[in-house]
């Protein structure tokens, strides 16, 4: 249903994002991973044309059979919000303070929809029951700020959704919430994903949180697809080791009888930080934090299969399920 | 004798009306010298506001908190300098924790100005600096030439440079990436054993408590549910609020 | 629970929250580049260094003494022998009383609006600082103050002390401090509450630092710009009082008086209405264009949100 193609996005000089293949089917959750500066946003917002204004995109975005590329400003913004909904970081910021709550839902829905006025309000009540927030006629007259964090977030999903999207995408919605809450909204996407076979597209810095929520999993670092599989199978098995460093970083609650154990225990961390835009070296980009370094890292990595759904891009990876590295991939 | 112990601790803001409304309620603690000591709590469970209270920037209305076995009002009226000096806290947002108009420089020596009213030499601070895992290279910079991570190190260097005792930490870690969360949480273990500090952290995270902490308080509207030794309570809660908690933060742990 | 993740690496060009994205690379408190200053900053600045110096030059050189009058050369036209800009019913040079009225008006708008500058910031300090009770009680004082006729109070107090660049000085103070307070107190606020205030708490720093050292710098830009919006209305509202008659008085020259005087020559000499109407106009014009320039550079906004702050 989304099919990118050797997506490019450039600011001045600088690649953002470098992306050869990446596609996602319909009701499939597809996480993308990675650290703040590692692109995995833009890649995300690329897809809906929200980058900066400066930032120019080449090659193919193909969505239900239309190119997403090169279109304009507006004939973006009306698919934006009608075919491919988008869901942001943080709700009390994506939503107007001064608007009740019942508007701003009806607005997503005006703006996209020809209903009647009475209509409106039946869909706005409906959306708001779908996203499982309580009492959804008395929220009509609330304004944001009497809303929690986590019945905000509910909002702006129901917003994304209201004109039954095909395609959600959700740039770390969770990460402002509580841990408790957090699970709430990710339950709420996976149903709705299931639900009206809507894809998803869920950027998080934290592999815990793909887990609970994707399929799929794209670790992105320097504009890069790195790795790219079925969730559980690469975090059970990652073999970039940029995916690697990323699975130890995550503390995770140890089994109870290795609590005492791991307390005080040093995480291994991936050292150093995201280089400046424009400063990745060349070849593999993770090069420099990386413990597993070879003299090949020098040169771009080529894709290699672990199976024929999970591929990742190292010249050094973790050893395979034989025991053997993943054979290279020469033909691409 | 504990270091720190509140009995009876009631505390509500100034703009909150109501006899019997405390956002923080009912208090009872006692935290021993040298232990590391995790709250845990969902937004608005009063974590973040205990610790404010603790540390002596918020005065509570009722109870008694000692510090060293003298009250904190004795301290606050007769020594604040030392209660300062003795106790430090460190924020959740690196970014907001930094005056974004003042040099890593100017920031840094703030405290040692305020507190021993006298100006640090380059070498001190350059030393400070190295104790979090920075180079003195980051002094001339200001805050927004930094990176998160980078700047909560800058926090902890500089709550560190008066010689705390007590290291209180509010929520450190979540308003980063995973990946420097790892980092952070490694300087705080490794400053902690270093200097004998006893540490105090606040998060919503279970998973991040479960690392670092020896000791757990799981508070709810104002109030402590649950204490006691971290693997007590994590293998085996006796409030299912703390379940709750466990099982929430167990649905987003790669390891368990 | 409220501060996101906008960290390493790209966050200036990342659109972590708003859809907006591509935020402009000017706003930068620290190092920006001079190559890149807004046109309405350099044509405001042009104005505005125009006026100062015109003034400034006036203390020392005038085409002819502007209060001297020559009747054979009375309403002469523009672009006669000697007088360019021609001269008034009493045969005074026009340019050199232009000039002498930029003084007046420089002297007055810069007195009046930097020590409502002053103490307008203090108050708004002194009350996004103080305790609920207080600032309550503060800020209605200040929204009352808000909603003051400023005419009124410049026409009162001129019937009460006598007309004069004084009244003109104090009324204009009295109408902008509360909107100086008022604009402080919102922002000073959003700056107490962030976590490097409660920092300076805990290694005991007293309120009144704070507030000096941490809150001022943080909304000086905003108080810069609102400096040159207010210093443009204050050469406005001395024009005004001038020309009501409870301002600048004879023989002090002043724009306001100017034109008051040309009023009943509209139809013989229009020109005399003419120039110190387009004076009044490129100088308004060139405080705010500066104001507006300075916004875009300084903008207090962009640079707490390059700090994460808001």
């Amino acid at each position: 249903m989304l099919n990118i193609s050797d997506l490019r996005v450039t600011i001045g000089p600088h690649t953002i994002v470098d992306i050869e293949n990446l596609s996602v089917a319909s009701g499939t959750r597809l996480g993308i991973v990675g650290e703040s500066g590692s692109g995995k946003t833009m890649t995300a917002m690329s897809i809906v044309g929200l980058l900066p204004d400066d930032a120019t995109v080449s090659g193919s975005i193909r969505f239900q059979d239309r190119e997403l590329v090169g279109l304009s400003d507006r004939r973006m913004a009306e698919i934006r919000g009608r075919d491919i909904g988008v869901v942001f970081q943080d709700p009390a910021k994506a939503l107007n303070p001064m608007m009740r709550i019942g508007r701003q839902v009806a607005e997503a829905i005006r703006l996209h929809m020809d209903l009647p006025a009475a209509k409106v309000r039946d869909r706005v009540v409906e959306l708001l029951t779908q996203v499982h927030l309580p009492d959804a006629a008395g929220l009509l007259r609330r304004y944001p700020h009497q809303l929690s964090g986590g019945q905000q977030q509910r909002v702006l999903i129901a917003m994304a959704i209201a004109c039954d999207p095909k395609l959600l995408i959700a740039d770390e919605p969770t990460t402002a919430l509580d841990v408790t809450v957090q699970n709430g909204i990710l339950d709420l996407l996976r149903e709705l994903s299931e639900a009206r076979q809507m894809a998803l597209i869920f950027v998080s810095h934290d592999l815990g949180v793909i887990q609970a929520i994707s399929d799929t999993v794209a670790v992105v670092y320097g504009g890069q697809l790195v790795e790219y599989g079925p969730t559980a199978r690469v975090i059970a098995r990652p073999r970039h080791r940029y995916t690697q460093a990323l699975v130890s970083a995550n503390p995770g609650i140890a089994e109870d009888s290795q609590l005492a154990e791991v307390v005080n225990r040093r995480l291994e961390v991936i050292p150093g930080s995201v280089p400046a835009l424009g400063a990745f070296p060349a070849g593999c980009r993770f090069r420099g934090r990386c413990a597993w370094e070879v003299e090949a890292c020098s040169a771009d990595p080529v894709v290699s299969h672990d199976e024929a759904d999970h591929f990742f891009k190292c010249w050094n990876p973790t050893a395979s399920v034989g025991g053997e590295k993943g054979e290279l991939d020469v033909a691409r | 004798m504990s270091l720190v112990e509140a009995r009876g601790l009631n505390f509500r803001y100034p703009s909150v009306r109501g006899a019997d409304v405390w956002t923080v309620h009912d208090i009872d603690l006692a935290i021993e010298r040298g232990a590391s000591v995790g709250i845990v709590g969902e937004s608005g469970s009063g974590k973040s506001t205990l610790i404010r209270i603790l540390c002596g920037l918020l005065v509570h209305q009722e109870g008694t908190v000692q510090f060293d076995g003298r009250s904190l009002g004795d301290w606050l009226e007769r020594e604040p300098r030392e209660l300062r000096r003795r106790n430090q806290i460190v924020f959740q947002s690196p970014r907001r924790s930094l005056d974004p108009r003042m040099t890593i420089r100017k920031s840094l020596m703030q405290p040692v100005l305020a507190i021993e009213r006298r100006k640090p030499g380059e070498d001190e601070m350059t030393g400070w600096l190295a104790q979090v895992g920075l180079s003195g290279e980051v002094l001339p910079r200001y805050p927004h030439q930094l990176s998160g991570g980078q700047l909560q190190r800058v926090g902890v260097a500089r709550a560190l440079s008066v010689g705390p005792e007590v290291l209180y930490a509010d929520e450190p870690t979540s308003a980063l990436d995973v990946s420097v969360q790892a980092q952070v949480l490694n300087l705080l273990m490794d400053i902690r054993a270093e200097l004998g500090l006893t540490l105090v952290m606040v998060s919503h995270d279970l998973a991040v408590i479960s690392r670092v902490c020896e000791q757990v308080i799981v508070m709810k509207d104002g109030r402590i549910v649950e204490a006691g030794p971290m693997t007590e309570v994590l293998s085996n809660p006796s409030e299912a609020y703390t379940a709750d908690l466990i099982k929430a933060a167990r649905a987003v742990s790669l390891i368990a | 629970m409220s501060e996101t993740t906008h960290l390493d690496g790209y966050e200036t060009i990342e659109p972590t929250t708003s859809p907006a994205g591509g935020r402009s690379s000017l706003g930068r408190m620290h190092g920006f580049r001079v190559g890149k200053l807004p046109l309405p900053l350099i044509l405001g600045a042009v104005l505005v260094g125009a006026f100062i110096l015109i003034a400034l030059v006036s203390f020392v050189w005038t085409p002819h003494d502007p209060t001297a009058m020559v009747v054979a050369d009375r309403l002469l036209p523009p672009g006669s022998d000697g007088y360019l800009f021609g001269t008034d019913k009493f045969g005074r040079d026009v340019v050199s009383q232009l000039m002498v009225g930029a003084r007046n008006s420089l002297f007055v708008s810069l007195l009046s609006t930097s020590v409502a500058l002053v103490i307008g910031a203090l108050l708004g300090l002194l009350t996004a600082g103080a305790g609920p009770r207080w600032r309550n009680l503060l800020s209605r004082l200040v929204d009352a103050g808000v909603a003051l006729p400023g005419i009124l109070i410049a026409l009162v107090l001129a019937t009460s002390t006598g007309p004069g660049n004084r009244a003109a000085i104090v009324a204009i103070i009295v109408w902008f401090i509360p909107t100086v307070a008022r604009v402080t107190i919102g922002p000073a606020r959003q700056i107490l509450a962030l976590d490097f205030v409660e920092a300076a708490y805990a290694y005991g720093r007293s309120r009144w630092y704070v507030l000096l050292h941490h809150v001022t710098p943080n909304i000086g830009p905003l108080l810069i710009v609102l400096g040159s919006v207010m210093f443009a209305a204050a050469i406005l509202i001395e024009a005004a009082l001038a020309f009501l008659g409870v301002g600048a008085q004879p023989p002090t020259a002043s724009w306001g008086r100017l034109l008051q005087e040309s009023q009943p020559l509209l139809e013989a000499a229009p020109a005399l209405m003419f120039f110190p109407g387009v004076a009044i106009v490129l100088t308004v014009l060139g405080f705010n264009l500066l104001g507006d320039g300075l916004r875009t550079l300084l903008d207090p906004q962009q640079a707490t949100r390059n700090a994460g702050l808001l």
